[in-house]
């Protein structure tokens, strides 16, 4: 059976963003974390369909309303192009 | 669902009267990552105090319908009189009872609020009336938040800016050159500014690479060795 082997490649570069991010902010003097006095916005996510995802219809109807969103706040096409 | 009022046309009406960016996950969609997103967030402009903020705001929030502001974490509601003491306390409230929340930022954990004009300037008009951060402003808003959901968003996003690096770096005059890589610098980006007609900006990209590798990087030293730094 074929094994799913995590890309070595992707985590170096996602290791390495973290790092350029880490050098870039101490250069610009501000601290490494969120500053803890702040309140945290929690992530507010809902499932979209209480009982998840049962068939092709559920998953289509789930990309409708990303869609939706997109279309209605994605970039626009450039009419000059 | 049908008689609640929506979140877009609260933000077009405060961005009528405001100046208004639109953060989060509809920022993101707008600057082109195809996702969803659950609710709506956008910047007020911070005014001079909690008090002028709430008190320009106030006639729009508790005039809009079904809107209820609460306070974020407790969803406690918000009466008219606390609106500023919230504000000055979390920097942010939620609007709920719209047909999808919305959080309304005075002072954004991970953007400064002293430079909201800054931003402001560098951001782009949309069709509603609110603006749109430049994607690095973008970026800055979704680090460290710790939230999984913002990786993703942090990927496209850094994505977006690298390669927008790569192609205007080597045209940059020098000065524009050491202005981009004050704000967004990696292992690539580092690697072209090396190859850059001045040395200011050869120097920058050498230091970066420096301090990456001393940190572990697994490209610095590699690029380093190469371009003989």
């Amino acid at each position: 059976m074929k094994q799913y082997r995590p890309d070595v490649e992707r985590q170096k570069w996602l290791y390495s963003m973290e790092k350029s991010r880490k050098v870039l902010r101490r250069w610009q003097g501000k601290p490494e974390g969120p500053d803890p006095s702040r309140p945290r916005i929690p992530d507010n996510s809902e499932p979209w369909l209480p009982g998840g995802v049962r068939s092709v219809a559920d998953a289509l109807w789930i990309s409708d309303r990303i869609k939706e969103d997109v279309e209605r706040w994605g970039p626009k096409p450039d009419p000059m192009k | 669902m049908g008689t609640k009022t929506g979140s877009d046309e609260v933000i077009r009406r405060l961005a009528g009267e405001f100046r208004v960016l639109t953060l989060g996950g509809l920022a993101v969609i707008a600057t082109g990552l195809s996702r969803n997103t659950y609710d709506a967030d956008i910047w007020v402009e911070p005014f001079a105090s909690p008090d002028e903020w709430s008190d320009r705001l106030a006639p729009v929030l508790y005039a809009a319908g079904t809107a209820q502001p609460v306070a974020i974490g407790s969803w406690e509601k918000i009466g008219r009189g606390n609106l500023a003491g919230v504000i000055g306390r979390d920097g942010v409230i939620r609007v709920d009872g719209l047909e999808r929340p919305l959080d309304i930022f005075r002072d954004p954990n991970h953007l400064p609020m002293e430079e909201f004009d800054e931003i402001w300037i560098r951001s782009r008009v949309m069709d509603d009336g609110t603006r749109l951060p430049d994607p690095i402003d973008l970026l800055v808003s979704k680090q460290e938040t710790g939230r999984d959901k913002d990786r993703a968003d942090i990927i496209f996003l850094e994505g977006k800016i690298e390669a927008d690096y790569l192609a205007r770096l080597p045209r940059a005059t020098a000065g524009e050159a050491v202005r981009m890589l004050g704000r967004f610098l990696t292992p690539r980006v580092a690697e072209v500014a090396l190859t850059h007609a001045d040395p200011e900006v050869i120097e920058l990209g050498r230091r970066f690479l420096r301090e990456l590798a001393e940190e572990g990087d697994p490209y610095a030293a590699e690029i380093l060795r190469r371009r003989g730094g």
